[in-house]
């Protein structure tokens, strides 16, 4: 698939994977006419087969595990995902708790175990994360801006003053 | 003839690209409203079609059933885009039972709307069609009361015998009626209880995806534009008479654009109804039109 197809028009679905819910007002906050994601063809779909990305909030608890697995399964190809919130991205404060997978990155392992590839996904972190940076979370998802930060790791000398 | 042949064939494409361009000057309209900007052009909508066809279908237990099912619903609105005039009697509307025809494919899409939504087991799709069934009833049943005081008054049964139709209040209440079908069945709010999108994750559309969804949503717009169109021909064609070919088709397609503006902007004033009180409200609301359309038939006014 091309992905300029998407890049005009981009249909969302709301996950919440058992998160406190303040990330889920700050994705409803930014579908509001206030930021008006309409402007670059975002629009919310309330069934996941509808969808191209996945806003997934929420630490992933062993309860939700299932449906979260099913939910993902049933979004057709490409399918990209936006871990919004610092519990989706590492678990947050709930990281090693008995309840919890434990954000995404352990969640991917899971879901390979299961055959279900997801062919993005970019994490936007905050507690909770602000509407402005889910609006640009998708467009970096989409490529429509470009990363800033790079993967690459600086090592700072010693008797540097930076 | 040849004349006849291509201007039916260049009006059918324009028919066929018109609808969803339509949809994106909604979409604008609906944002301007709400005091914001909007989707990026109008062509919106194409490119979430053109996405939907990109990418993955996802096939179901019932997905082959859904399949034949969405190609039937897909060619039958085609085939009533066929009988439809756009200002312009074309080959096919010309025939001597078009307008009963035509009534027939648009009864039948109804039907075949419901079959679609049937067809996938998911408990949210059933509920969303009991809810299109119980507004359906009472739609169709007057959609046909309608249909049938229209053909009465004609005439006739081809869309030939509207332009030597005159207007009187008998002919503005029967085209209030069918205006109504026309704004009731495209599932507009307060009558889309069986989309209902957040209630019902999307109703009977859940279980569609990818091209299967894409070709469904176009279908449904396409619709639209053929109901809309059915009621700008009701309005234009007696009044038309010995005009220009072009200003005719011209006036065709600013009527359909004025009525989807209208339909969009009253659909925004709205909120959704209950789904109990959707059939009522529309069953007196229909009740009390056919009622006048009797007394000022027997009044002959």
């Amino acid at each position: 698939m091309k992905d300029n197809h998407l890049k005009k028009s981009i249909w969302v679905f709301h996950l919440n994977t058992g998160s406190c819910n303040g990330c889920d007002i700050e994705i409803l906050d930014a579908l509001t006419p206030y930021f008006d994601v309409e402007r670059f063809g975002i629009k919310l779909v309330a069934s996941p087969r509808h969808a191209d990305v996945v806003l997934l909030t929420g630490p992933i608890t062993v309860k939700t595990l299932p449906m979260v697995i099913n939910a993902l399964k049933a979004v057709p190809r490409p399918r990209y995902v936006l871990a919004i919130g610092a519990c989706a991205v590492g678990g947050g404060i709930w990281y090693d708790t008995y309840s919890v997978i434990g954000g995404v990155k352990e969640f991917k392992k899971i879901l390979e175990e299961h055959g279900v590839e997801i062919d993005k996904i970019v994490y936007v972190p905050g507690c909770p994360a602000r509407p402005e940076a889910i609006i640009y979370g998708v467009a970096l998802l989409l490529g429509l801006v470009k990363e800033k930060v790079s993967k690459e790791v600086v090592i700072i000398g010693e008797g540097s003053h930076h | 003839m040849w004349l006849d042949i291509s201007l039916t064939i260049i009006l059918l494409l324009i028919m066929l690209i018109l609808p969803p361009v339509l949809d994106g000057i909604e979409r604008k309209i609906r944002a301007k409203i709400h005091s914001r900007i909007g989707p990026p052009s109008i062509m919106q909508t194409w490119y979430d079609i053109r996405k939907l066809f990109a990418k993955e279908l996802v096939v179901t237990d019932t997905g082959y059933i859904m399949f034949f099912i969405a190609i039937t619903l897909f060619s039958m609105t085609i085939l009533a885009l066929f009988l439809l005039p756009t200002g312009f009697m074309n080959i096919f509307s010309r025939d001597n039972i078009s307008l009963l025809l035509f009534s027939i494919f648009i009864l039948a899409i109804q039907l075949i709307w419901m079959l679609l939504s049937v067809a996938p087991s998911n408990p949210y799709s059933t509920i969303g069609v009991f809810r299109e069934a119980l507004l359906g009833m009472v739609n169709e049943l007057f959609f046909m009361l309608g249909l049938f005081a229209l053909l009465v008054y004609v005439n006739g049964l081809s869309f030939t015998h509207l332009i030597s139709t005159s207007y009187s209040i008998t002919y503005v209440l029967i085209l209030l009626l069918l205006a109504s079908y026309a704004y009731v069945s495209s599932g507009r709010i307060p009558f889309d209880i069986a989309e209902a999108e957040p209630e019902l994750a999307s109703g009977i559309l859940i279980e569609f995806s990818g091209p299967l969804l894409g070709m469904v949503l176009y279908s449904n717009l396409v619709k639209r534009a053929i109901l809309y169109g059915f009621v700008a021909n009701l309005i234009i064609l007696p009044l038309l008479g010995e005009l220009n070919l072009l200003l005719k088709i011209l006036l065709f397609f600013i009527s359909l654009l004025i009525i989807w503006i209208i339909y969009s902007v009253t659909s925004i004033i709205f909120a959704r109804t209950r789904v109990d009180l959707a059939p009522k409200t529309l069953f007196f609301f229909y009740l009390l039109v056919t009622i006048l359309i009797t007394i000022t038939w027997l009044l002959r006014v």
